[in-house]
């Protein structure tokens, strides 16, 4: 095992230090922006989500806005909009907060679907389109968008389809006694927040992302992949299998998350350790009420046999 | 590292209960009752059957469900009903009954699937209580269908998501799998010389057939039931059917109206023997369970069997009432001396009449006594007398109007049953001073044309009579006088047409009677291969497997060992799609996996069990936590099998000898 590149050490230790007691989900989130992928963080307020999404745009040192999403909020406000300049005679493009490196939509299943359309249209073809015009969005282009869990009164639940944009889906839940004492006890969060430099920036990001794609997957473990992706299909307990770019999606997952852990290989451990997080929004229960679909999910892991 | 695996051990419990499947273990359920209608009382097999039948209903109709409290109230009242059919709760009967009423219960407050899995092991119990009233084909039918449908049930259960045909489709090769160790079982486990307890008894089921007494119209009533009372396989020829005497119980004692077996006679016999030719007819009887001690055999029988009695009135007599089907071998000579030199005590019993009755019969007697007739000439002057005298052999005689009825019918209606013929020939034999007595039994048989057992049936009792001249019996037969056909052609065609018979022996439904011979040696193979086969059989069968005389160790081991071939090639075409696949990794598993395998192995035997989805890292990580000693091997080993196996290196002989090396230095 090699060791880890020491900006991307220092990265997870910054914050580690804000986001307390949530070292998986902090490398589940790095693992998801590694790799390319946009990350929908789903949990009940006030766990840290938006914290959470605000350090790691500070400490990798990106471009970073925030769209708060309400059921007022129109496309043009996610996207920008043209305005008429009459000094030149032209229409002007406005960009809007979409045109940035990280993007953090908050709560977005507040959101109208017209807009909520918009913005994952905008993050499947990295460009936006306006009045004809083609405004291409900057590289790299993450988003981290946050949601409450469905069931809660006002909102616009993103349709299977949608939830598919997104690499990777994770909670956070409750911190542990611990942390929560350390979070009691320590200064305030925004202070912390504000006063984070920046380690990395957006050329490191491109290294690493480079160096995610080299990790090695060997004939075996992409068998193993492979199996997982059938087991979900065949078992029947789900309404649809793991589709193949889910399956392409749990790969990448698991070549950063080995990546992250300073190996040069992926092995089925990685795999099982992002598998929740890829699969999770992708698979959906056939008997939704019955069956807790976290336990659904380590069953079916548990049911694939490594060679 | 920081990758722990996402392996629960924890399941939900299911508790899913799909209709469909419900469906078919409703259907296994009734099943399982039909066997018990013959014997349950009506009202609870009704009731029973009722509930299964709510169950289904509330499938549908959700509201039918009962309330506890209701469901509370209904078992009290079933146990109640048991209470009152049966008069007690703890007898075999009653805990049947409270059975069949437990599963209508039972169902009733199924809702999941552990309720259903309750319901379909007490249905597998209902239906092995079946076997112990009544083991007829017929009942092991049922019982296989019942099978079927509760195994399929039961598969159903655990694969929601499949189709009935399906799940009922394994249940059927699940059958057909178990069939061969059935039949390893059934030839080769040790037979006791007694049947199980509370199998095979018909006590208190009221058996139709013959008694010790005989009274104008209990033979009548006997024909009108074709109901098997024997089966005979002969091993020679099979004698003329006007000759097939099927000897019962035999009558000296009259009353005016009923002869009755009065076995006082008994006491002083005198010098009994019997004189046999050297012809002799072998044959097997099977008798089907009537309850009482005697046994039929041709007349005469010139040995009685093993355990068998051969009483001075030349019947055969069981030491014990006849509860079971029982087989036995006579051998008998149709041409015979039945010789008794009777002391004179036991004479005069034979002519013993009540004072005053039949005094026609009694005057015609003094008449020919006193015209000197006597003896022999006595006894053709009686046959003669029957043949002239015009007597119409009925099943429907008309009501004798006297208490003389054997007066009435020889001189009166002239129309009678064999019991009225033999009755009224020997009072006229007594009256004329001759030793004599009614002979009760069978006449004939039918030779089943499938199996070649010689039937006898209800519908063939018979009497006649027996008359005791110059030492030795001799047999007349009045209803062969007076009706020939009785005899030579069988009950049914010697009755005038218009009588009642029973509907096979009408000639008009001849196909259906080919049918019932079908039937009958069905039902007589059932009785001999399966019910029959006992210690005998199965020794005889050892004998011609050559398997004879092996101890009961060896007989164990054969039987085991029978049952793991049957097994294994029962499990074979399964077994095959998943071996192969395992067989073509093996040869395509790199080294490096063999020695990982091996490894498992070793920490599997030191009880380090790896989940089968564990990863080599994980495995060993926990291995290192709960064994802190052999944390650094072992840590070591995961690493270089994962950089072996997933690596981007090409696997190198040096690497693998340090997996070796790293797998030989872990020593748990």
């Amino acid at each position: 095992m090699a060791p880890l590149d020491s900006p991307l050490r220092r990265v997870i230790e910054a914050v580690n230090r804000v986001l307390l007691g949530k070292d998986r989900q902090v490398r589940l989130a790095l693992s998801c922006l590694l790799a390319g992928g946009h990350l929908l963080i789903e949990d009940i307020p006030g766990v840290g989500k938006t914290t959470l999404a605000q350090v790691l745009a500070r400490t990798l040192g990106l471009e970073y806005r925030r769209i708060q999403f309400t059921s007022d909020l129109l496309p043009a406000d996610v996207v920008g909009i043209s305005v008429f300049d009459r000094e030149a005679a032209t229409f002007r493009f406005h960009p809007g907060p979409v045109f940035s490196q990280v993007l953090l939509a908050d709560e977005i299943n507040r959101g109208t679907p017209r807009t909520q359309g918009a913005l994952l249209e905008a993050m499947e073809e990295g460009q936006v389109t306006v009045d004809g015009h083609s405004h291409p969005l900057p590289d790299p282009f993450l988003v981290i968008a946050t949601q409450n869990p469905i069931h809660q009164i006002g909102t616009f639940p993103l349709p299977e389809s949608q939830l598919d944009r997104f690499l990777i889906r994770l909670t956070l839940g409750y911190p542990d006694a611990a942390a929560e004492r350390a979070l009691l006890a320590g200064e305030d969060r925004r202070h912390l927040v504000a006063a984070i430099e920046p380690i990395a920036s957006g050329k490191h990001l491109m290294g690493w992302r480079k160096a995610v794609r080299m990790v090695h997957a060997a004939p075996a473990l992409i068998d193993y992949v492979q199996a997982l992706a059938e087991e979900s299909r065949r078992c029947g307990v789900f309404e649809a299998g793991l589709s193949p770019r889910g399956t392409l999606a749990l790969l990448n997952a698991a070549r950063s998350w080995a990546f992250l852990h300073g190996s040069h290989k992926v092995t089925p451990e990685h795999v099982q350790a992002v598998f929740a997080g890829v699969a999770g929004h992708r698979l959906r229960p056939r008997n939704t009420l019955a069956d807790d679909p976290a336990l659904l999910l380590a069953r079916l892991v548990a049911s694939v046999p490594l060679l | 590292m920081n990758t722990a695996p996402l392996v629960q051990n924890g399941m939900a419990a299911d508790t899913w209960l799909p209709d469909r499947h419900l469906g078919v273990l409703l259907a296994g359920a009734g099943a399982s009752l039909l066997p018990h209608l013959g014997h349950l009382p009506p009202v609870l097999a009704a009731s029973a059957g009722a509930m299964v039948l709510w169950r289904a209903l509330i499938q549908w109709r959700p509201h039918l469900t009962p309330p506890r409290l209701l469901l509370t109230m209904l078992m009290a009242v079933g146990l109640a009903g048991v209470v009152f059919s049966h008069q007690t709760l703890l007898n075999r009967d009653a805990g049947i009954s409270v059975l069949a009423v437990f599963l209508g219960l039972k169902l009733l407050e199924t809702r999941d699937l552990r309720d259903a899995q309750v319901v379909t092991y007490l249905c597998f119990f209902l239906v092995l209580t079946a076997f112990m009233f009544d083991q007829s084909p017929l009942v092991a039918g049922l019982s296989i269908l019942a099978l079927w449908l509760l195994l399929g049930a039961l598969i159903g259960f655990h694969a929601e998501a499949r189709a009935i045909g399906g799940t009922l489709r394994d249940a059927a090769i699940m059958l057909v799998q178990a069939a061969p160790v059935m039949v390893i079982l059934f030839v080769l486990f040790p037979r006791v010389s007694t049947p199980l307890w509370g199998l095979g008894t018909t006590t208190g089921h009221g058996v139709t057939g013959l008694s010790d007494t005989m009274r104008p119209g209990s033979i009548g009533e006997l024909s009108l039931s074709d109901a098997i009372v024997l089966r005979a396989r002969f091993t020679g020829a099979v004698p003329p059917r006007a000759s097939l005497y099927w000897r019962g119980p035999v009558m000296e004692q009259f009353d005016g109206t009923a002869w009755s077996a009065d076995d006082s006679s008994l006491l002083e016999p005198g010098d009994v023997r019997v004189r046999s030719d050297e012809r002799s007819f072998d044959y097997e009887v099977t008798l089907e369970p009537h309850d009482q001690t005697w046994m039929f055999a041709l007349e005469l029988p010139k040995a009685a069997p093993a355990d068998t009695r051969y009483r001075p009135d030349f019947r055969l007599a069981a030491r014990e009432p006849i509860t079971r089907r029982i087989r036995y071998r006579v051998s008998s000579s149709l041409h015979h001396e039945a010789l008794q030199n009777a002391p004179p005590r036991t004479l005069r019993r034979l002519t013993r009449l009540p004072g005053g009755s039949n005094p026609r019969i009694a005057a015609l007697a003094r008449t020919w006594n006193a015209e000197g007739i006597s003896g022999q000439a006595f006894v053709s002057r009686a046959i003669e007398f029957f043949a002239r005298q015009g007597l119409v052999y009925t099943l429907a005689p008309p009501l004798a109007t006297t208490a003389d009825t054997a007066d009435a019918f020889l001189f009166d209606s002239r129309a009678g049953f064999c019991e009225h013929f033999a009755s009224a020939f020997t009072i006229l034999m007594r009256a004329g001073g001759i030793p004599a007595r009614v002979v009760t039994g069978y006449q004939g048989g039918e030779i089943n044309p499938v199996d070649n057992y010689l039937e006898v049936r209800q519908d063939d009792a018979h009497a006649w009579s027996e008359v005791l001249l110059e030492g030795a019996w001799q047999r007349v037969d009045p209803t062969a006088i007076a009706q020939p056909l009785r005899i030579e052609q069988g009950m049914a065609r010697a009755v005038p047409v218009g009588d009642p018979v029973p509907l096979l022996g009408q000639p008009a439904f001849a196909h259906l009677a080919r049918w019932r011979h079908r039937w009958d040696a069905l039902g007589n193979g059932w009785n001999q291969y399966v019910l029959g086969f006992d210690r005998t059989r199965q020794g005889d069968l050892m004998e011609a497997l050559g398997l004879d005389g092996i101890d009961h160790a060896t007989r164990g081991l054969l039987m085991m060992g029978s049952i793991g071939v049957a097994l294994a090639l029962s499990v074979l075409p399964l077994a095959l799609p998943m071996l192969l696949p395992l067989l073509r990794l093996r040869a395509r598993s790199d080294p490096a996996q063999r020695l990982w395998r091996r490894f498992c192995a070793r920490m599997a035997r030191a009880g380090l069990n790896r989940a089968p989805s564990e990863g080599a890292e994980a495995f060993t990580a926990r291995i290192a936590r709960t064994r802190p000693d052999l944390a650094s091997e072992v840590t070591r080993v995961g690493q270089v099998y994962n950089e072996l196996r997933y690596g981007a290196a090409p696997v190198n002989p040096e690497r693998l000898r340090e997996l070796r090396l790293c797998i030989a230095r872990v020593r748990p």
